[in-house]
């Protein structure tokens, strides 16, 4: 159409659209004029006027034809029909209120938890990170094949030969993340700080928001020693959005302010843009690392990150990396050999873990959603059923079945809109408080949002939805053709087979899903229980947890730190209610602490140091077993006998006693220590400790050395004080009490072992919630469908169960009959639900603990359940048939 | 006497825009006009009739406008607009080509 034509046809739709009435009555006029011409024109060649008129009207053909004809040809007919089908669908929606909002509910619970899943799945599986070319972002380990490490930090000396010599990365950073006090204004707070290599913000592309970034000189100069303590004057740090809104306000005059890190005088020179979180969600502060001149090469602890170089793919980078490795293993072969490196894309490293259950838990809302739909489209087959005489009629009177089919479907796309929107209200809610609460166990949920490929599933689904719901009942219920169901014109005339068949088959379809849930919800749950019946080896309950590290500028030698625990371990022990404290390098399930390990041997065996067991090593005060409730199970623990002067003991747990002297009692040997550049020494073993699980209740338990804190007065200790009762109202108290020791050493944290323990444990609780509220909701969502269709299968069959009563049958067998019918269904359902399970529940994996994917206990017991909802499904309707009055029966249309 | 029902659409169409391009005109009119001109040859039914002007006036060919005829009366007349004047001519063009081509062929001697 050109141009010229739009200006004439525009305001005519417009008009056909908005004046309908006033076009109407022109069109109404129109053909009246032209009648009543026609009808003077046969007057005037000697028509009575009666039959001048009425031949008139017949050459017309019908007024109201004519009329439908022309409106056609104004192109807007759909318009109206769209507005006519939805204030009818809204009148019918309001008729049965009852009907509307239990479907609005479950529509909305189903449409709003799928979209809420999906926008956690899409903003922390498939959406890149925030960073610009995040493709080509990759973490960077070291590996060692021969002694199993798999993944492992990198050292600062093999980072700065990397970047000499590999051309394959355009940055190639590192960074290690420690607590540290800052002091701003009297204020002393421990806050997490990544010290970070000169590269770190050139490989992720993201700059300050305000201020400006370290420059290479700030962070030459940058060195710290080897306790992690920084040297040199002049420091500069770039702090986070967050810290700067919350402990400075948010005023742009933070720059060049100053604060002190650890008792050093530091200059703010910037403030990352808000968001911005790398390398952890909790790290608030960045200082440059400088790399010096000779970084050992041997510490593998620093975080290694890098960004592929344009015109290399990761995996060229890493064959170029491992090349390079290569010759380093070679050029120094103390430090480096056998180790290689290892490129990990960082989306991965970053997601990996929580993958698997996302995916899953997005499953199971699927198969909420399609069982809501199910029984939405139930109960709109319901309804229909009873406008069944009512379509008939309309069919007869010559209304087209794609009209009323359009009707239908109209209708539902209304409730399911509605029921959508209130979904999507119900799961932007949802991710908003994800995003505040921004729980530990998922990864980057400060990124969670709703984003507009959410916005289009959500509108996929609904309109799925309201076409599975709709368009079934109302092909039923125009297939009932006219004959029969205006002969039968049941009140609760079902009418038709092929309804009945539908309807057996979505309760059979919402029974196997609910099954499906069920199963799952029960294996996690068993693997949960099993879980948290673990012996850990360890007593985590009434335990508190405090790490305290003691600033090396100030704690300068070995006597100072031992003093320094000796009276914080006094005076915690002196607090009411405490009954013991002891301290460890590394506690269970404390993520916090110097955690290492070395390769230890029998004295008089000399195994190669790529065989030689690998053992954690512990640092620990004399009451930390007692305190953890560990036991030693042969010897003695440490105590007060064990002195800076006197012998060098240790102690090993089970695991490695077994491993070393296998038979033996491994109390009075000797144990060998490699320190590897600083030597190896012999400890004389005076006791073994029982093992524990000590990554978590799903690890297994490590072999562990433990040596007297007295020996080795390290200045990084985490304190565990076991209380009498609930340890939490004693928080403040102890927080006080490590003030009063030294009012610049705050404690990092002071939190019960039970929630750290539990934090280990919390995906999979989580998991298992949410898997056992889908499967309640499942279950209950099964039942109505039950119910519903045994409901409508006695009223239909009422005549014919009135006539078995009137000849005699007795109440026990219409009881059985109808029982029977519907148990039918839920085992029909129950069926082919087990078959689903026994295929998907391989899907669970890791997820599962001490269960098999086809536990039969679990596969059993979901059965009794579902036959017992059943069951009960069936009890009213049936019931209703008994009661069922023989007269009243026969009398029944 | 062939009856328009046997013209084609566009035909019609095309009669019915020169009738009202000459003036303005309402439905009964325009059938009157058609009916004199051709001798009762060409007869819109008044079945088609107000369909195709209803048509052509969604499509902006033709415009209308309420006026009271001399008898008192108020009738919808119809007339052309600049675009409906161009279809017109475009139309008509392709008319003369369509029936030259089949008057040639009619002519055809006999060998």
């Amino acid at each position: 159409m050109r141009p010229s034509q739009w200006l004439y046809t525009i305001p005519l739709r417009l008009r056909s659209l908005f004046r309908r009435h006033q076009v109407d009555q022109e069109l109404e006029e129109e053909l009246s004029y032209h009648i009543q011409e026609k009808t003077d024109e046969y007057v005037s060649k000697g028509l009575d006027p009666v039959e001048a008129r009425r031949q008139a009207m017949l050459d017309m053909e019908g007024i109201d034809r004519r009329k439908e004809e022309c409106l056609e040809m104004r192109k807007v007919g759909w318009i109206h029909d769209l507005a006519q089908d939805l204030r009818y669908g809204a009148r019918t929606l309001r008729k049965s209120p009852g009907f509307t909002v239990v479907a609005l509910l479950t529509l909305a619970l189903g449409i709003g938890g799928t979209t809420a899943l999906f926008s956690v799945v899409d903003s922390v599986l498939l959406r890149p990170l925030p960073y610009p070319d995040p493709q080509h972002l990759v973490r960077v380990f070291d590996a060692n094949r021969e002694r199993g490490v798999v993944k492992s930090g990198v050292s600062l000396g093999n980072l700065m030969e990397w970047r000499r010599r590999t051309s394959a990365f355009s940055a190639l950073a590192g960074w290690y993340v420690m607590g540290r006090t800052l002091r701003a204004d009297q204020d002393a707070q421990v806050m997490r700080v990544a010290q970070v290599t000169e590269d770190f913000f050139p490989a992720l592309r993201v700059y300050p928001a305000i201020g400006r970034v370290f420059t290479p000189e700030e962070v030459a100069r940058s060195e710290f020693n080897r306790a992690n303590a920084p040297l040199g004057t002049d420091l500069v740090a770039l702090i986070s959005d967050r810290l700067w809104r919350s402990r400075f306000g948010g005023d742009a005059a933070v720059l060049n302010r100053g604060i002190s890190l650890d008792r050093r005088p530091v200059r703010i020179i910037g403030v990352m843009p808000q968001g911005f979180t790398f390398p952890s969600g909790d790290v608030d502060l960045w200082i440059p690392w400088g790399l010096g001149d000779d970084p050992p090469k041997d510490q593998r602890y620093v975080e290694g990150m890098a960004r592929v170089a344009d015109g290399y793919t990761i995996a060229q980078a890493e064959t170029a990396l491992a090349a390079t490795a290569a010759h380093l293993a070679e050029e120094f072969p103390e430090q480096d050999k056998g180790w290689s490196a290892r490129l990990v894309p960082l989306h991965e490293d970053v997601t990996g873990a929580s993958r698997q259950a996302l995916w899953l838990l997005f499953g199971a809302v699927l198969c909420l959603l399609l069982i809501g739909c199910a029984n939405v489209a139930h109960l709109q087959l319901i309804r229909a059923s009873r406008y069944t005489r009512e379509t008939a009629v309309r069919l007869a009177l010559g209304a087209s079945p794609g009209r009323l089919l359009r009707q239908f479907a109209t209708e539902s796309l209304l409730l399911c809109a509605c029921g959508g929107l209130g979904g999507v209200l119900l799961a932007t809610g949802a991710l908003e408080w994800i995003r505040r609460a921004r729980p530990a166990q998922l990864p980057r949920s400060e990124e969670v949002s709703v984003q507009f490929p959410v916005l289009l599933f959500a509108a996929a689904v609904i309109v799925l939805a309201s076409l599975a719901t709709g368009i079934a009942p109302a092909l039923g219920a125009i297939r009932n053709q006219l004959a029969p169901s205006l002969a039968e014109g049941g009140r609760s005339g079902v009418g038709g087979r092929a309804t009945q068949r539908l309807r057996n088959a979505l309760v059979i379809a919402e029974t196997a899903a609910a099954v499906l849930l069920l199963v799952s919800a029960g294996l996690l749950g068993r693997s949960f229980a099993r879980l948290w019946a673990v012996d850990p080896g360890f007593s985590y309950q009434n335990v508190l947890v405090l790490p305290v590290f003691l600033d090396s500028s100030e704690y300068t030698s070995g006597a100072k730190s031992r003093a320094y625990y000796a009276q914080l371990t006094a005076k915690l022990a002196a607090l009411p209610g405490v009954v013991s404290v002891g301290g460890a390098t590394t506690l269970p399930a404390s993520p916090l602490g110097p955690d290492f390990e070395r390769p230890v041997w029998a004295e008089g065996t000399a195994p190669a140091p790529a065989e030689a067991l690998r053992a954690d090593v512990r640092i620990v005060t004399p009451d930390y077993l007692r305190t953890l409730g560990t036991p030693v199970v042969r010897g003695r623990g440490f105590g007060f006998e064990d002195t800076p002067d006197s012998e060098r003991v240790t102690l090993v747990n089970e695991k490695l006693a077994a491993q070393t002297w296998p038979g033996e009692d491994p109390v009075g040997k000797q144990l060998v220590v490699d320190y590897s550049t600083a030597g190896t020494y012999p400890y004389q073993v005076v006791g073994v400790v029982r093992n524990v699980r000590f990554y978590g209740l799903r690890s297994e338990p490590q072999p562990e050395i433990f040596f007297p804190h007295a020996q080795k007065p390290y200045l990084v200790m985490n304190i565990a004080l076991r209380t009498h009762g609930d340890p939490r109202p004693l928080i403040p108290a102890v927080r006080r009490a490590v003030l009063e020791v030294d009012p610049a050493q705050p404690p990092q944290s002071v939190r019960p072992l039970e929630e750290l323990v539990g934090d280990t444990v919390a995906q999979d609780q989580i998991a298992t919630s949410l898997f056992a509220s889908f499967s309640a909701v499942a279950l209950f969502l099964a039942m109505l469908g039950i119910y519903g269709v045994m409901s409508c299968q006695v009223g239909q069959r009422t005549n014919e169960i009135g006539i078995r009563i009137a000849l005699g049958a007795q109440s026990g067998r219409i009881f059985r009959l109808v029982v029977g019918q519907g148990m039918t269904l839920t085992l029909a359902g129950l069926a082919v639900g087990v078959l689903c399970a026994a295929a998907a529940t391989r899907l669970l994996g890791k997820l599962l603990f001490g269960v098999t994917a086809h536990d039969p206990a679990t596969f059993i017991a979901t059965a009794a359940l579902l036959s017992a909802t059943g069951l009960v499904a069936c009890w009213i309707p049936a019931r209703r048939a008994v009661r069922i009055d023989p007269l009243a029966a026969l009398r029944h249309e | 006497m062939s009856k328009p029902s046997d013209l084609v659409q566009g035909t019609l169409d095309m009669l019915l825009l020169k009738i009202v391009a000459l003036e303005p005109m309402n439905g009964f009119a325009v059938s009157q006009r058609l009916k004199q001109v051709s001798s009762d040859v060409l007869q819109a039914s008044d079945g088609s009739l107000y369909p195709a002007l209803h048509k052509l006036e969604q499509e902006g060919w033709i415009k209308a406008e309420w006026r009271t005829t001399e008898n008192g009366r108020r009738a919808k007349f119809y007339s052309l607009t600049r675009p409906g004047r161009k279809k017109l001519a475009d139309e008509t063009g392709n008319w003369g080509r369509l029936s030259a081509a089949i008057s040639r062929v009619v002519r055809m001697k006999e060998v």
